[in-house]
């Protein structure tokens, strides 16, 4: 019997709650509820036939929690043990069960209990094999579904399916814990949920556990309208709580009842419960719903992305994708790949963000350095500072497939061309991943002259992207502009091939800014071709969001052609255009003291600083600006915070500035090609355990001003990665920090391992939990009780 | 409300007060803020709570003292400041509470390029928790006021010779994870950062208690002293 047969079709029931039922019958608290599959296995294989006999078809095997963290090798229990034991006693009820429904056994995986990185210390792949060892042993013990359930994390959920996918056959259901924002605890709305899992082509999602069902209608009704699969709904019979100086309770299973006939109303096709129900809820559910004809499954058509948080659609509003992430004609860009200077990528990032930018692209491709390791670098800092889904720009095959592997959501993907090599490297990554694939029309004969032949290789590429199950809504075809210099009807070829395929259905996208390549004022040219584009249809453009030129371009058309209501995102544009002027000028009067360089480091004054530190570039050597405006403003501030008249606020707010005027020194200095104003390199990391960083990018801020050239690990690093950091950067200086006393031994064996290696180098210690007592006792050369200690001890050294 | 039934319990952000000297004393800032600071400050208060989601989940359980022995569910606490805390008591109200995942997302995103603003948003976030867990215990106190019965102040793992170890046994009592998905990484911090756990007793009598916070600290040249 396979369940893919009735899903969607019929109206399938899941079971109700176990915790509950065993707490009733004497389950302790702390006691792990699987255990009892053996020590109890009479009593689940009962709790078992009492759902199938209310009308229940799938079981959720007793494993919530079995995975090798609670259950490790040298346990007294084995992890293979349980799941079998679980899945025996299912096995038992289902024979014991004599009404003639259909029942299946679904292979229950809840959270792991450990969150990921960046917000826990679990990493990405640690958690995919921690669900890989529980999805095999449930495949061998002979299940029907995996069912992962209860996760309120959308890269947990990933990981998870990912193990599913990769370890057996099974359909695969998911239903994620929702809060009462509609959006997962780390903040996943459903639409994005839903993009990301239909990406990974799981076979049915939905919701379960958090409330009861009618806290969950807004949700389903989200879910119905955006999704393509199957939808599970297994409520709470909600759960006690404390509101307004009262204890409420459970709802009745009558009422529980009502509400699942008004959630299959929606259009969910499998119904059940979690956390509070029983046998009787199911009952009544199942008895309320006799007769009842499902939804069928609709392909809702959407061409959607998601970050972790939102999905962005193609199709309707044109989408910007902000290009600055790329070391094409970008010294400094180029410089930084090769330091592997992350927090520069970071920037230019979020400022895109900032610009208004809705999607990201990534690339990171320089022949001297590790691509792929770059790319999953790059992926994983941005996803961890904005929320914009992000564009994985690469024609390295192992760099696309960490960057998909790891990003958490789904990507686009750049790209994919009519070339029968490029198609088969792509496709399958695209299908295992999921993604929305730019196509490039050009094929082993090179780009073609005329539009339709153009339009012919995007019909081979849907054609073949077809063969791997890749439908036309994920595929986003990118006719080529190249620039008119050169062939003054290179532009009316692409804007006619375009113009062809979004007349067939398909997405569009362009490189807008080839279009003028060789001619000056290039922004003119871009704007014009970008508006041209826009209106026959172009579904998404690759830009410069920082360009005036574009953005207005991109406002005026979106006012215009009516996705703009009110006008009201063009007014507040128009106003930001007018007001940047004003800043400048604002800025000038209010200033107190004088209105040097050095004043404007004191006060924190970023934007100040900045254009004063430019300014002064144009006719003061920059050693000059450095040591008699910076510095000095610095060393007032530095002091200040040594003598407490001034305090940590203060003291940062200044190092951002003095950074802005450094900012504006080194582009002068990256110009005239001057020397490096960089000290010795200093390693800092927080220490193994440890993944709170404030104090160690204090640290790290002030150092930068003081010119060290600051290698940062970040935070969990274990003591191998900081040996490794020290010997490679030759760094005469280590700073560790720790905020806790269960992390300290982490930082000793730090200390230890470092002064054991590199005997000459210094290790400087510092956090809320340290003393000098502690220090020493390390081995540590010295205890900074603060960022400036800090600094003038790596200045003495 | 019943022993041994944990009870979820959520606020609005927007209906926390917030006290300007928490956060000022949360950034090592004394005295009264200059004007950057204050800037700083008020420039994030609203991201902060648009940010927040304050959350928790308690669990009324018996209490078994003996000196400085204290058994509460399956936790063996040995502890003479917990003791104290909890004289009179014959019931205690252990609870979890957190502002959220997004509030560690929204540090993050300031850490490396703007260390000022995280380091404000770190103090607000703490404060605002901090209020959250003053609101949720008032409501608790109106509660078992109703009933002739008064609250301790509440009492967290790693306070005194209260053991940090003892944090599991709470998030797990509290069934944290699942109500208001609060996490323990493998180094005892909670995940959200912005979490606080702890034990309030509940007594017949209202005592004079021992000194709070700072007052009862023996740190006397901490930077963030009160």
């Amino acid at each position: 019997m396979n369940i893919m047969n009735s899903l969607g079709k019929k109206l399938l029931f899941f079971d109700g709650g176990m915790g509950t039922l065993l707490q009733k019958r004497g389950l302790k608290a702390g006691e792990l509820p699987e255990t009892w599959n053996i020590t109890h296995k009479d009593v689940i294989t009962d709790i078992h036939l009492e759902y199938l006999n209310s009308g229940a078809n799938i079981l959720k095997t007793n494993t919530f929690g079995a995975t090798l963290l609670k259950f490790p090798k040298e346990g007294e229990i084995s992890l293979e043990e349980v799941i079998a034991a679980a899945v025996e006693n299912a096995k038992e009820a289902i024979a014991k069960c004599d009404n003639d429904d259909e029942h299946y056994i679904a292979l229950d995986i809840g959270p792991c209990g450990k969150l990921l990185k960046p917000l826990g210390d679990l990493a990405f792949e640690d958690a995919v094999e921690l669900f890989a060892q529980t999805v095999k042993i449930g495949a061998r013990c002979g299940v029907d579904i995996v069912l992962i359930e209860t996760m309120n994390d959308l890269y947990e959920t990933k990981a998870a399916v990912l193990a599913a996918k990769e370890n057996c056959n099974l359909p695969v259901f998911v239903t994620n814990a929702y809060d009462t924002t509609q959006k997962l605890m780390t903040g996943a709305s459903p639409e994005a949920v839903c993009a990301c899992l239909e990406g990974l082509r799981v076979d049915a999602i939905g919701l379960n556990c958090s409330f009861g069902p009618r806290q969950m209608l807004p949700v389903v009704e989200r879910l119905c309208a955006v999704s393509s699969l199957p939808i599970i709904v297994n409520p709470n019979a909600g759960l006690p709580v404390f509101e307004n100086g009262e204890t409420k309770y459970d709802i009745e299973k009558d009422e529980f009842a009502d509400l699942m006939k008004q959630i299959a109303k929606c259009g969910a096709h499998v119904l059940g419960g979690c956390c509070g129900t029983t046998p009787e809820y199911i009952k009544a559910t199942v008895q309320k719903l006799k007769g009842f004809d499902v939804k069928p499954i609709e392909d809702k058509n959407l061409c959607v992305i998601s970050s972790y948080t939102h999905a962005v659609e193609f199709g309707k509003k044109p989408v910007i994708i902000g290009e600055r992430i790329n070391p094409t004609g970008k010294k400094a860009f180029k410089e930084a790949l090769r330091a592997h200077d992350i927090d520069y990528i970071l920037n230019v990032g979020i400022k895109q963000e900032e610009a208004g930018a809705d999607v990201l692209d990534v690339n990171v491709g320089l022949p001297e350095i590790d691509e792929p390791q770059m790319m999953a670098d790059a992926v994983c800092a941005l996803q961890a500072v904005t929320d914009l889904p992000l564009q994985i720009d690469t024609s390295d095959e192992a760099a696309m497939e960490k960057a998909l592997r790891l990003y958490n959501g789904k990507a686009m993907v750049n790209s994919v061309n009519g070339k029968i090599e490029s198609m088969e490297k792509v496709f399958p990554l695209v299908q295992k991943y999921g993604g929305l694939v730019v196509a490039l029309t050009l094929d082993e004969n090179g780009i073609p002259q005329t539009a339709n032949e153009r339009v012919k290789i995007a019909e081979r590429i849907y054609a073949k992207a077809a063969e791997y199950g890749i439908a036309k809504k994920d595929i986003i075809v990118d006719p080529l502009a190249m620039t008119i210099s050169t062939d003054s009807h290179s532009a009316s070829c692409t804007l006619d091939a375009l113009g062809a395929i979004a007349d067939r259905g398909g997405l569009t996208s362009l490189g807008v800014s080839n279009i003028s390549f060789g001619l000056p004022a290039r922004e003119f040219i871009n704007s014009t071709f970008f508006t041209m584009a826009l209106s026959r249809g172009l579904s998404a453009a690759i830009i410069n969001p920082h360009s005036t030129e574009m953005m207005k371009a991109y406002k005026s058309y979106l006012a215009v052609a009516g996705y703009d209501e009110n006008c009201s995102e063009y007014i507040a544009f128009a106003q930001t255009v007018t007001t940047s002027e004003q800043i400048k000028g604002a800025d000038n009067l209010n200033v107190p003291g004088d209105d040097t360089l050095k004043n404007a480091i004191i006060k924190g004054l970023k934007d100040r600083a900045f254009s004063k530190a430019k300014e002064l570039a144009a006719s003061t050597p920059p050693l000059d600006i450095i040591n008699n405006e910076i510095v000095p403003a610095l060393d007032i501030v530095g002091r200040g915070f040594e003598e407490k008249t001034v305090f940590l606020p203060q003291l940062l707010i200044s190092a951002e500035a003095a950074k802005a005027a450094f900012d504006a020194v080194k582009e002068k200095i990256a110009i005239s090609g001057g020397e490096k104003v960089k000290k010795c390199p200093v390693v800092i990391a927080t220490v193994k355990g440890d993944i709170h960083d404030i104090g160690k990018n204090i640290v790290k801020a002030l150092l930068d001003n003081y010119g060290f050239e600051v290698i940062d690990l970040g935070k969990d690093v274990s003591p191998e990665v900081v040996l490794e950091a020290a010997k490679k950067s030759n760094a005469p200086i280590v700073g560790l920090s720790a905020l806790m006393t269960t992390t300290v031994p982490a930082m000793a064996e730090t200390v230890r391992l470092i002064k054991k290696e590199l005997p000459h180098t210094k290790v400087v210690v510092g956090g809320a939990v340290l003393t000098k007592e502690y220090a020493d006792s390390m081995g540590a050369d010295k205890y900074a009780k603060d960022a400036m200690e800090t600094v003038r001890y790596a200045e003495s050294v | 409300m019943n022993y041994d039934v944990v009870y979820s319990h959520s606020q609005n952000a927007a209906d926390l007060h917030i006290d300007q000297k928490e956060i000022l004393r949360y950034m090592g800032h004394k005295g009264a803020a200059c004007p950057q600071t204050q800037m700083l400050i008020g420039s994030l208060m609203e991201n902060v709570r648009q940010n927040a989601m304050p959350r928790g989940a308690f669990v009324l359980k018996k209490l078994e003292r003996e000196h400085e022995n204290i058994k509460i569910g399956s936790m063996d606490i040995k502890s003479k400041n917990l003791a104290r805390n909890l004289e009179g008591c014959e019931d205690v109200i252990v609870f979890a509470i957190t502002c959220g995942a997004q509030i560690d997302r929204l540090i993050d995103s300031k850490s490396s390029t703007e260390p000022s603003k995280a380091l404000a948003i770190s103090a607000i976030a703490t404060t605002l928790c901090e209020a959250y867990a003053d609101s949720l215990c008032g409501e608790l106190k109106a509660y078992f006021a109703n009933k002739g019965l008064y609250l301790r102040p509440r009492f967290s793992p790693g306070y005194g010779d209260f053991l940090l170890e003892f944090q599991k046994d709470i998030v797990s009592l509290t069934d944290a994870a699942k109500r208001c998905s609060i996490n323990l990484t493998d180094s005892l911090m909670l995940v959200p950062s912005k979490s606080v756990t702890g034990i309030i007793g509940i007594g017949k009598e209202m005592t004079h208690c021992p000194p709070l916070g700072c007052e009862a600290c023996d740190k006397t040249d901490c930077r963030y002293r009160r």
